[in-house]
């Protein structure tokens, strides 16, 4: 029942619905690319957006199954009487990914064109060896 | 094998951008990682700058459209306007017009 005193009550919680969604009331995403990994016939390919990264600024190995990725990316702050509208973000990415044991660590290779690093994993030849039985 | 495993529909997505203004030109910076200078259209109209860029996979089939509408909050110069896209930035430097540009109004007592 709607009275004068829980009237107001209904129009915030209208409002608040609607500033719930509002994108600048949501929680600050994570600024940071995220690895998108995807498997394919021949392994495993990961990419990843980089935009503004040269590949000087990357850092890039593969050791033990643990690809390790670093790159990070500076906004430039505003020059004197300039004002700045920013949706970018800076960041700074320090992450490692596990490698599935069947990947071939010597074959992995990496392209950075466009902003966006591509990371090509083959799996290895499967080796079967048949294991020899003593009998005793 | 046959061209597309995947077959839904493209994605749009609005990139980011961020817009610088000074007394003398507005510099608008994009991120499209991924799209090519060649598949990338910028367009100004009636003050509006318009982004459209297109996202290929390896094998040239579109991936992904991102697009903005940029109302510009300045008047520019249109055939000053210059368009870079390095590393997956798009850079847009876009003069304001002489007459746009700030201009301190002498104010008399009497």
């Amino acid at each position: 029942m709607t009275t004068p005193w829980n009237e107001l009550d209904r129009t915030f919680a209208v409002l608040d619905r609607m500033m719930r969604h509002h994108p600048a009331s949501r929680r600050p995403t994570d600024p940071r690319p995220h690895p998108r990994v995807h498997e394919t016939a021949e392994g495993w390919t990961v990419e990843l957006d980089l935009p503004g990264v040269s590949a000087d600024d990357l850092g890039l190995d593969i050791d033990a199954g643990v690809l390790h990725v670093r790159a990070a990316r500076e906004l430039p702050a505003a020059a004197t009487g300039q004002s700045i509208r920013r949706e970018r973000s800076a960041w700074s990415l320090d992450q490692r990914l596990q490698v599935p044991l069947s990947v071939d660590d010597d074959a992995v290779t990496a392209t950075l064109r466009d902003g966006r690093l591509t990371v090509r994993l083959p799996r290895r030849a499967p080796v079967t060896r048949s294991v020899p039985v003593k009998a005793s | 094998m046959t061209a597309s495993v995947r077959s839904h529909r493209p994605v749009v997505h609005t990139p980011r951008a961020d817009i610088l203004t000074d007394d003398s030109s507005l510099t608008i910076v994009v991120d499209l990682p991924g799209v090519r200078p060649e598949d990338l259209h910028v367009q100004l109209e009636r003050g509006i700058l318009f982004l459209d860029g297109t996202e290929r996979t390896s094998e040239g089939a579109v991936r992904a459209r991102h697009r903005r509408a940029i109302a510009l909050q300045r008047q520019v110069d249109p055939d000053g306007i210059s368009a870079t896209l390095e590393h997956g930035v798009l850079t847009l430097q876009l003069p304001r017009n002489a007459g746009d540009r700030p201009r301190t109004i002498p104010v008399i007592g009497s």
